[in-house]
């Protein structure tokens, strides 16, 4: 509507001021009455235009109708308050247009409306006064559907103030600067409480005359941003202009804001959880120097047995590469399989602390660790375990120490028994040959007696030669005979003592042994023996041991010649010498089909001058097997008759196996 | 010369393994008188085997040295007197020594008399007699 139109138009309705209250006695529905001045133009207007009079629709025009969503002859007569939200919203806006129309001021203003079907809309209301500075006389309602325009705006606010809400309450402390000469312009209170200064400071600063950006390296990323465009990131000590220090994580993002180039900075105090960083990495370097520090192996089994962790000392101990352990179940180092079960049962199932025991391990190599293990569980917040921690000390050096000790006690006590033995050979049978020597020799005196009592009163030569006969031919040869022999037995018995004297005192020489070698030796010795009773000798392959080299000689020929001794008549004798290497030791078992030794004489064999049959078809001096077991012992092995159930005899020699580095 | 045992009949048997012990034990005997019949044995089975066999129910003494072979002097005495057979045969042990222990353990078993050798061949005869004083009471109703 232009000017010249809406001018003719508040003409004709102040000319035509009796149409008023016709228009107040018109009752709604009746048919429309066009008021004066009310032209087609009007009538078509781009523009919503409502004449009201009274707060009562005189008329309005297409348009408006349009945006009120109704037919505009119908309207005439209706309440103007049918288009507010509700009573209250009404009598508001016509006090306030009111009162500016009667001020002589026009009323403009975005009211919500709404519409006969109960939808609103947002419209621009302008009222102006028919008559000027007369409202009462009637208005103008100009309207506009501003809807969209309204709303957007209203989105508008919603979104700034949220990002208000935002960058005022974020913990996050957001800066902005200039790019352009590098001043501050915004900043938020996070960042004021980083910085430790108030808002108007810090909005003072320029980020490229900050020594504190210089130092730590931010002006130099913030010039990289500007250049490259990328955002960047860093992590590090800051210090503030307050002299506050603190570790952040800065991010730097350039951006454009209406042509302006500006760089976000966005910070986060990282301090605390910094230092909790730091502490745990503190924590847990000290438990890495500490576990690899420890002389003691450690590991970590999971529930189901298996190495979770273990440190490069318990690798070293058991001689596996710490990658092979990893993963492994526990039982496959175990010795013992029937004490893993147990293990299992007793530890993995249950919560333990400081459990210890020893357990026998098998080193990558297959020989013996000999360990002390103490367990403890690892467990979750609730106490429940989750792993178990296993402490392993390597206890060999002082569980050899303990075997030498032992060694050594037994040795002594074997030197005891020597020595009592010794006793009782002197007193049985050094005695046994005494006695005949005594017995013999009060014989011969009573035959010298006997002579010198004939010498005085034989007849004759005659006689004395018929009585001395006896006593000269029988009796005293017989006398001086066993005399003789005595002597020869106490002899024997005294070179026997001082052989096992001699083989306990001799100093030992322990060097790897080559045994295949040295049974073929000892065998080679004994051919012919072999040969001539039908025999035959068969060697295993024997694993090598460390011992003297003459005593194992001795051990084996004595062993070897034994078996040929005392072989069966009755079958071809068999020897069969095999070999087995055990945790610590080797074992060396020598068979034979000879005549044996009955169960009850088993324990009397290795006793000093004890023969089973000296009446026997074989020659002995009843010292082969004490010395053979006194040899074993000193060796730091033993040696024992089994029972086993063929014919002759098993004796299996057991001696020191090489230590495990020595062997390839 | 009067026979140290009242009966002749008696046998005397000497359990020796050393040929100049039983020489001499069988020495000392004749010489003090003794004409029972002596047997002389070499080690402990030679014993039990001889009473098992053709000694059984015989009337008789036995001399037992301990040290022997295969069964030692203190298992044969063990074994006889274990038996109701030859419970009652009277049995001095023969020994080179006088341990305590050794002599505690004969007459334990059941020994009459335990004699040191070398000291006591003199005194067999002796010994004999004063357990032939016995033998009435000890050498009837054998089965």
């Amino acid at each position: 509507m232009d000017g010249a139109s809406l001018l003719a138009l508040l003409g004709a309705l102040a000319a035509g001021g009796a149409c008023g209250a016709a228009l107040a006695r018109r009752r709604p529905g009746a048919a429309p009455q066009v008021p004066q001045g009310w032209s087609q133009e009007l009538q078509e207007a781009p523009l919503g235009v409502f004449l009201v009079k009274d707060a009562v629709l005189v008329r309005i025009n297409a348009q408006a109708g349009r945006i009120a969503g109704v037919d505009p002859d119908m309207m005439a007569g209706a309440h103007s308050r049918t288009f507010f939200l509700d009573d209250a919203a009404f009598e508001d806006f016509a006090a306030r247009a009111g009162a500016m129309l009667r001020g002589g001021h026009p009323f403009r203003e975005d009211i919500r409306l709404r519409r006969v079907d109960g939808s609103t809309f947002w419209a621009h209301v302008t009222c102006a006064p028919v008559v000027q500075d007369s409202p009462e006389k009637g208005q103008l309602w100009y309207m506009e559907d501003v809807t969209a325009r309204v709303e957007a705006q209203l989105d508008l606010a919603e979104v700034l103030s949220l990002n208000q809400t935002l960058i005022s309450s974020s913990p996050i402390g957001i800066l902005l600067f200039s790019a352009a000469d590098g001043a501050c312009v915004l900043v938020n209170p996070a960042a004021c409480r980083m910085v430790n200064a108030p808002e108007e400071t810090i909005l003072r600063q320029n980020f490229r005359r900050l020594p504190s950006w210089k130092e730590a390296g931010l002006l130099e990323l913030a010039d990289k941003a500007l250049k490259t465009g990328e955002e960047q990131r860093t992590e590090g000590f800051f210090k503030t202009l307050s002299g506050r220090s603190f570790w952040g994580a800065a991010q730097l993002i350039p951006f454009v804001s209406r042509g302006e180039r500006l760089l976000l900075c966005l910070v986060e105090d990282a301090t605390e959880r910094h230092a909790a960083g730091e502490a745990l990495r503190a924590s847990e370097e000290k438990h890495r120097v500490v576990v690899e520090a420890l002389t003691e192996g450690l590991a970590l089994v999971d529930l189901t047995g298996r190495f979770t962790f273990v440190n490069s000392r318990l690798a070293e101990m058991t001689g596996y590469a710490m990658a092979d352990l990893a993963g492994r179940h526990y039982g496959e180092f175990i010795l013992d399989a029937d004490r893993t079960f147990l293990l299992e049962k007793a530890y993995l199932q249950r919560r333990v602390e400081g459990d210890s025991f020893e357990l026998g391990l098998r080193r990558a190599d297959g020989s013996l660790l000999e360990t002390r293990v103490s367990l403890a569980s690892v467990v979750d917040p609730q106490g429940i375990p989750t792993a178990l921690a296993v402490l392993v000390t390597d206890i060999s050096v002082g569980k050899r120490a303990q075997r030498d000790r032992e060694r050594l006690v037994a040795e002594m006590e074997q030197k005891n028994r020597e020595l009592e033995t010794l006793l009782y050979v002197a007193s049985h049978d050094l005695r046994s040959p005494l006695v005949n020597i005594q017995g013999f020799s009060q014989r011969l005196a009573r035959s010298l007696d006997a002579l010198t009592r004939l010498q005085a009163e034989a007849a004759d030569l005659e006689a004395f030669r018929a009585e001395a006969a006896p006593h000269l031919q029988e009796r005293m040869p017989g006398s001086l005979e066993f005399i003789r022999a005595s002597g020869a037995k106490m002899d024997a018995i005294i070179n026997g003592l001082l052989t096992l004297s001699r083989a306990g005192r001799m100093v030992l020489r322990a060097e790897p042994l080559d045994m295949n070698a040295l049974v073929r030796n000892c065998a080679a010795s004994l051919a012919f023996q072999i040969q001539s009773a039908n025999g035959s000798l068969e060697t295993g392959d024997l694993p090598p041991c460390v011992a003297d080299p003459v005593q194992v000689a001795q051990i084996l020929s004595n062993l070897l010649d034994n078996a040929v001794k005392y072989r069966d008549g009755e079958r071809p004798l068999r020897i069969t010498v095999t070999g087995e290497v055990l945790p610590d030791a080797c074992a060396y078992v020598v068979e034979d089909n000879g005549i044996g030794i009955p169960p009850e004489h088993r324990e009397r064999v290795w006793e000093i001058f004890q023969r089973l049959d000296p009446q026997g078809p074989v020659a002995g001096d009843g010292l082969g097997l004490t010395l053979v077991r006194r040899m074993a012992e000193r060796n730091g092995g033993r040696i024992l008759l089994e029972t086993w159930q063929g014919p002759g005899c098993r004796f299996r020699l057991e001696l020191p196996r090489p230590a495990a580095e020595a062997r390839p | 010369v009067k026979s140290p045992l009242p009966f002749d009949t008696v046998t005397v048997l000497i359990a020796e393994d050393d040929e100049g012990h039983a020489v001499l034990i069988r020495e000392h005997l004749e010489d003090a008188g003794l004409a029972n019949p002596i047997l002389r044995f070499r080690d402990g089975q030679e014993v039990l085997d001889w009473f098992q066999g053709p000694g059984r129910g015989e009337r008789c003494i036995l001399l037992l040295d301990i040290n022997m072979p295969r069964v030692g002097g203190v298992d044969v005495l063990r074994r006889l007197k274990a038996d109701p057979g030859t419970r009652r045969v009277p049995v001095i042990m023969l020994t080179t020594t006088d341990d305590p222990a050794e002599v505690a353990v004969c007459y334990d078993a059941g020994c009459n008399l335990y004699l040191t050798k070398p000291r006591s061949f003199e005194a067999f005869s002796e010994a004999l007699l004063r357990l032939g004083r016995f033998l009435p009471e000890i050498q009837v109703a054998q089965p």
